[in-house]
């Protein structure tokens, strides 16, 4: 057994490859069609806190192939899934590189619920993988099943409120990433689930308490791994939540975005109940390799950092 | 004022009417979220380290440090008295504030002192100083080529490893950023 960073570069790429098959092979045995999105797109998606590079013409380039998925999901097909890279301006450190590779996959008939089951069993499979490459990965001091902890508990216990109470942006982000997130590392690995609505633009609110969305995320020693909903599937209230996202946006002295007009007519013809993730391909190299920087497990020959050559 | 983008390594700032400097930061971000930058700082006066998170965006006031050329005099009950050779002002610092600096000062020696808001906080040191050994065992003779080092006491208090051949009475230069000998001085 090698630590993953004594290995030459070439061997981390190989390293990287196994992982990447192993997904992909993990999608295909269970009935999933690969699909490819553009990269260059219209409207990039709209977030108060996701800003998009442009690509020249009007165009941005894509921060995340969602809303080009979701529209995939009307086809008639019921599972679909990528591999795929994702842009966000102005995002540079330790953990964030403006360009990186994310693994999307969506499910029809499927809820929040069944997707952390799945996305266990990927991780689980990806640890092994790596295993047998001879890769020493910490999946095994992880419980089994991984911990499940509703964001309303997780901020009870590390920050002294629920966020579901009193939802406020600043107090939520800062306790967050100050006091939940380094709390979560004891876990190990561990979902946070059913999010204050206001912070899931795209996720379905829980029927029985309208506060709440079905929205997970999956943290591996105290990394953020992926994040994933029930998918909202009213046309009328995404209108809204873009509407409100791109306010905020202004809010935050930032330009907003153009509403995609060709995602809201699919949500309108019928896009299925269904759940999808979306899961950053080199943090979970990062979290089964037991790495703590990107730049020791990224594909990529150069980062460019963020602000670069404005 | 400073932003969140201009946080970098040794960037001092003032928090609270005192002076820091950033000794280390870390660009942080949730999926869906605002961005952070999580920032270690150290009290230029006391030492003491402080954890901050600043959301991205968020104005940093910059602690306007000045830096005086000066010429170390003496010390004295506890203090440090330096002098300003343009005008002749005199300033004092406790041994407190002097801090490791004191091992490295030897009389006339030119230092930078830094002030924040007309008071001296801190000194930086020249790279290499020249200091006496004023007690160190005998050496032997043929050991000069080898790598061997033994203890020596500098006249200002510093205890440094030096080459066996260095006597009681002869001069070094050592680097005041690690504390390691340099090499023999002449003169």
């Amino acid at each position: 057994m090698h630590d993953f960073a004594s290995l030459s570069w070439g061997e981390r790429l190989r390293c990287r490859d196994v992982m990447v098959q192993r997904i992909r092979r993990f999608f295909r045995g269970r009935g999933y069609v690969e699909v490819e999105t553009p990269l260059r797109v219209a409207s990039p998606g709209i977030d108060p806190y996701i800003d998009a590079l442009p690509a020249g013409e009007g165009c941005y380039l894509a921060t995340s192939p969602e809303l080009e998925m979701k529209k995939l999901m009307t086809s008639g097909l019921e599972r679909i899934f990528q591999v795929t890279r994702a842009f966000r301006a102005d995002e540079s450190g330790d953990l964030h590189n403006p360009e990186f590779s994310i693994l999307e996959w969506y499910c029809a008939g499927k809820d929040y619920f069944d997707f952390m089951d799945l996305t266990e069993e990927l991780v689980r499979e990806c640890g092994e993988t790596l295993g047998e490459a001879g890769v020493p990965t910490p999946v095994s001091a992880w419980p089994r099943p991984f911990a499940r902890i509703a964001v309303d508990d997780a901020f009870q216990s590390h920050a002294g409120w629920k966020p579901s109470r009193s939802f406020s942006p600043d107090p939520f982000f800062m306790d967050l990433v100050d006091k939940v997130e380094p709390g979560l590392s004891g876990e190990g690995a561990a979902f946070l689930f059913d999010y204050p609505e206001q912070v899931g633009s795209l996720a379905r609110r829980r029927p029985d308490n309208p506060r709440l969305c079905e929205r997970f995320e999956l943290y591996l020693d105290g990394t953020e791994i992926c994040n994933g909903f029930t998918e909202l599937t009213d046309a009328a209230e995404q209108r809204l939540r873009f509407a409100r996202d791109n306010k905020e946006r202004e809010r935050l002295g930032k330009m907003p975005y153009p509403v995609d007009r060709r995602f809201l007519e699919a949500l309108e013809s019928g896009l299925p109940p269904c759940a999808g993730n979306a899961l950053g391909v080199d943090r979970l190299l990062l979290a089964l390799t037991g790495s703590r920087r990107l730049a020791d497990v990224s594909c990529l020959s150069e980062t460019i950092p963020a602000g670069r050559g404005r | 004022m400073y932003s969140t983008s201009d946080v970098r390594k040794n960037l001092k700032v003032e928090i609270d009417g005192s002076p820091y400097i950033v000794v280390d930061f870390q660009f942080v971000k949730p999926g869906k979220g605002n961005a952070f930058t999580r920032c270690r700082l150290k009290n230029m006066i006391t030492g003491a380290v402080l954890d901050r998170t600043y959301k991205s965006g968020e104005k940093l006031k910059p602690a306007r440090i000045e830096e005086r050329h000066m010429q170390f005099l003496y010390q004295g009950g506890g203090t440090y008295h330096f002098m300003d050779n343009d005008n002749y002002d005199q300033v004092e610092i406790s041994e407190e504030n002097v801090g490791d600096a004191a091992r490295y000062l030897i009389e006339n020696l030119s230092v930078s002192i830094l002030f924040f808001k007309d008071k001296p906080i801190g000194i930086n040191l020249p790279i290499t100083v020249v200091l006496e050994i004023v007690e160190t065992e005998p050496g032997m003779k043929g050991d000069t080529a080898t790598g061997a080092t033994k203890a020596a006491t500098t006249g200002t208090g510093l205890t440094v490893q030096v080459p066996l051949f260095i006597k009681e009475g002869e001069k070094i230069s050592v680097d005041t950023r690690t504390g390691l000998y340099l090499e023999r001085a002449k003169g």
